[in-house]
């Protein structure tokens, strides 16, 4: 997991013209404080949710060759810990023996302890950009603009940790999207075209932008928070698609969007959820598919839908885990999960979105409220989450099922 | 309305002062303009948008973005600008680089990006800038 801070400048945009980490609510971890307990995204298939309480285990993911692997302080443990992973090893076909396993220099629950510590203390300089408790380093990352890496450093400093335990490091720059055809609003069996029954991944227009749906649920769909009228409180935005003005009907309203809030793990002065994430209930008389996705031909940008992916499930993607999102920007992207249960200061916003997770892959505006899966097999699919955000061009950000869940209460994806 | 950002009727300017003193920070305005004689749409990045602003040194060196590493919305806006109407972002440079050092006093290039749809990010002019030691006279 790992938190992102931003620039925060009094940026201002004005019209001047003459008109105008887990769901860790695992009795193992009792002491945990209230606001990490619900923190993460405990579901029975989050690796490392299940194997926190055991002793020594220090955090589980995938690596660059998609090898399995799990940090331990004692190979004594290891038994121990695969009982544990069991239920995620069962659900993801990994045979326990395949795991490799690296010496750890700190637990996983002591990782945690250290991250609620270092999160509101990074997120308050200027530079920061986030702190993770870091899976497939067995460290707390803390990521920083070149300038900024010497005042998080001794903002750290204060806080009397192991030297060993945090690494800080420069964040990646900002890169823009290119080449990306130009949008063909109805005009066929497009991402961007009009799709009935509607499915997930296709374009949706709320007044004054654009979006994609997340995925249906009974009677409605989720997408993103700010693919609303007001981002936190239900303002019952209409929505059409592709546009209202290539077909009018509305085809659903916004029926529920949580406040964000202050306090608790929150950085103070700003907002915080554990979602961007909205539900809209669709109107009479329009179609959709519950547990379709739009299907491209490939990887890429092609817009031409193909086929359908069926939603057979939820799931928790873990890091190096393979995800997919399909959107109406970039199409089909696909990548490898690069962190998880960050919390992420919005750029140019007083909002902050906690225990988000990072995927390496193709991300353009008006992909927003994209549906995020793991590939099961065939065309089988598990949702893990509904992207919201981009660093450049390469890297998005998703808000993982089980804040979704907790946000917008149970609901029904298949 | 015709013309997305990056069309012929869009206009991106930087507004700038071209002398400053040493460590005084530039205010800047990114300003959209819609020069031509008909309506047209601006793709903008982000909610609220996401506007970018590089600075180079006199070698090409780019010193500073102001988007460096942020994480945005994947929102996409459309607003229309009647021909003449204007949008305007303000924000400033407090002269440090990519390193968080003050930079030294010469001349720099600031330049204005507003990205929008993939492949329609639209670029400013490159504007000068000089920076004068503090104890000079301007």
């Amino acid at each position: 997991m790992r938190q992102r801070n931003f620039l925060h400048l009094s940026a201002i945009a004005g019209l001047l013209a003459a008109a105008a980490c887990s769901d860790q609510n695992q009795p193992s971890a009792p002491d945990l404080p209230p606001d990490l307990a619900r923190a993460g995204q405990g579901q029975s298939n989050d690796a490392n949710a299940l194997a926190r309480s055991v002793p020594g285990f220090g955090g589980f993911f995938y690596d660059a060759q998609g090898t399995p692997t799990m940090y331990l302080t004692s190979p004594a443990v290891r038994g121990q810990a695969e009982r544990a992973l069991a239920p995620y090893l069962q659900q993801h076909g990994v045979a326990a023996a395949r795991i490799r396993t690296r010496p750890a220099a700190h637990s996983w629950d002591q990782l945690e302890r250290w991250h609620a510590r270092i999160s509101p203390e990074a997120l308050n300089v200027a530079g920061a950009v986030y702190v993770d408790a870091d899976e497939a380093l067995n460290r707390i990352t803390v990521g920083a603009e070149r300038g900024a890496v010497g005042r998080v450093r001794a903002s750290l400093a204060r806080l009397g940790l192991p030297v060993d335990a945090v690494v800080v490091q420069e964040a990646q720059p900002i890169t823009f999207a290119v080449g990306a055809p130009k949008p063909k609003p109805g005009s066929g069996p497009s991402l961007q075209g009009r799709v009935r029954p509607i499915v997930a991944g296709v374009q949706i227009n709320f007044p004054g932008f654009l979006c994609s749906l997340g995925f249906n649920i009974s009677g409605g769909f989720i997408t993103a928070s700010h693919c609303t009228n007001v981002q936190g409180g239900n303002n019952s935005t209409p929505y059409w698609q592709p546009l209202k003005s290539t077909d009018p009907v509305q085809i659903a309203t916004e029926v529920a969007d949580p406040n964000y809030t202050s306090g608790g793990t929150c950085p103070a002065g700003r907002r915080c959820r554990r979602s961007d994430s909205a539900k809209a209930s669709y109107a009479n008389g329009i179609t959709s598919t519950l547990g379709g996705i739009a299907q491209t031909a490939r990887v890429g940008r092609s817009l031409t839908i193909t086929g359908q992916w069926t939603v057979t499930g939820e799931s928790v993607a873990a890091v190096g885990q393979v995800v997919n999102k399909v959107g109406r920007t970039t199409g089909w992207s696909q990548g490898q999960v690069t962190n998880t249960c960050v919390d992420t200061n919005v750029s140019g916003s007083d909002i902050t979105q906690l225990c988000q997770n990072f995927v390496s892959a193709t991300v353009g505006s008006g992909d927003s409220g994209s549906p995020t899966f793991a590939i099961s097999s065939g065309n089988n699919v598990t949702l893990v989450g509904i992207l919201w955000g981009g660093s450049g061009s390469s890297s998005f950000v998703y808000s993982p099922m089980a804040n979704i869940h907790t946000d917008l209460g149970s609901f029904a994806v298949k | 309305m015709r013309a997305g950002a990056g069309g012929s009727d869009i206009r991106l300017q930087l507004l700038a002062p071209v002398l400053v003193h040493q460590g005084e920070p530039v205010r800047f305005t990114l300003r959209i303009v819609n020069a031509g004689d008909r309506p047209a749409a601006v793709y903008l990045q982000g909610r609220p948008p996401a506007f970018d602003v590089t600075v180079h040194d006199a070698s090409g060196r780019q010193v500073w973005r102001r988007l460096e590493a942020a994480t945005v919305a994947m929102v996409l806006g459309i607003r229309e600008l009647a021909p003449g109407e204007w949008l305007e972002f303000e924000d400033s440079w407090r002269q440090l680089d990519a390193a968080g050092g003050p930079v030294p006093p010469g001349r720099y290039r600031l330049t204005g990006l507003l990205p929008g749809e993939p492949g329609r990010t639209l670029r400013s002019t490159p504007t000068p800038l000089e920076i004068v030691p503090s104890s000079r006279t301007v």
